[in-house]
C-alpha cells in the first residue's frame, strides 16, 4: 500500500521530502524503519534514533500504519 | 481594557508557537505588565557567531510546525498550570537567523521572581529537548552542519 512519509533535518540528506512509499498492509512502524534502514543503510545510525509521528501525535513502533497515512520521520530535536 | 487572569493566560497561549518573522519582543512583554506581577522574566535565546571553533553566518531553523505549535502551547499551559504564573508565551522563530538575531524568546510572568525564573527555565529546556524544531548551522566558508541533540532536560 501507498504512504507518505516526510523527513526533516538531516534525514533528508538520505530522502527527499514528501517521498511516496510503498509498505505490506498491516505494517507497522518498526517495520517500516527496517525497511527504509535496509534502501538506505547509511541512514540507519539516524534513524535508530528518530521518532515517528502521524496526524501530528507521536507513535510507538507497534503502532499500524494505514494506507495513505503520512508519517513523519522526526530526528532529535535541535531548537532553541 | 484590564483583561482576567485567565483571559490573559489564553491569550499568551496563543500568542507562542512558531513564526517565520523576526521575534517582535515588546508584542510578547506588552501584555504582561499586570498589577499582580511582580516578577517578569524574558530569555532570549540568540545565534552566537562561532561554533566549534568555526565561523558562524547565520542558521537556519526548520520545524514540524503543526505539531511544534500544538507541543509550545501544551508546554506554556502546563508551566501555567504548574508555577500558577500571570502569563507565559513563548514563541520560536524559523527560517534564515542571523548572529545576535533571536531564534526564540520565552517569557514569564508571577507575582515572585524565583517562580518566574523556574518556569522560565521549565518552558524552554523542554522546547529545546522535545519540540520537533531543528537547527542547521551555516558557516562562512560555506559548510553546513545539522545540529546535535539537546541534552539538557
Amino acid at each position: 500500500m501507498k504512504i507518505t512519509i516526510i523527513p526533516y533535518a538531516q534525514v533528508k540528506d538520505y530522502f527527499p521530502a514528501p517521498l511516496e512509499y510503498e509498505i505490506k498492509e498491516k505494517s507497522a512502524v518498526d517495520q517500516l524503519l527496517e525497511s527504509l534502514c535496509l534502501v538506505k543503510p547509511e541512514a540507519e545510525r539516524i534513524l535508530k534514533h528518530c521518532r515517528f509521528a502521524i496526524d501530528e501525535c507521536f507513535v510507538s513502533g507497534s503502532e499500524i500504519i494505514k494506507e495513505n497515512d503520512t508519517v513523519h520521520i522526526i530526528p532529535p530535536s535541535s531548537g532553541g | 481594557m484590564t483583561l482576567s487572569i485567565s483571559s490573559l493566560r489564553q491569550a499568551a497561549v496563543e500568542l507562542s508557537g512558531i513564526t517565520e518573522e523576526p521575534i517582535d519582543f515588546n508584542a510578547l512583554l506588552k501584555p504582561v505588565h499586570v498589577p499582580g506581577a511582580g516578577g517578569i522574566v524574558m530569555f532570549s535565546g540568540e545565534v552566537r557567531d562561532t561554533h566549534a571553533g568555526k565561523q558562524v553566518d547565520h542558521l537556519q531553523y526548520e520545524s514540524y510546525k503543526a505539531l511544534a505549535e500544538k507541543m509550545i502551547r501544551e508546554i506554556v499551559s502546563e508551566a501555567i498550570e504548574k508555577w500558577d504564573l500571570h502569563y507565559a508565551a513563548a514563541l520560536h522563530r524559523i527560517g534564515n537567523v542571523g548572529v545576535s538575531e533571536s531564534a526564540v524568546v520565552v517569557v514569564t510572568a508571577h507575582a515572585h521572581r524565583s517562580e518566574a525564573y523556574e518556569a522560565n527555565r521549565f518552558i524552554i529546556d523542554h522546547i529545546k529537548h522535545d519540540v520537533p524544531i531543528w537547527k542547521c548551522e551555516h558557516f562562512t566558508d560555506g559548510s553546513y552542519e545539522w545540529g546535535g541533540e539537546c541534552h539538557c532536560v
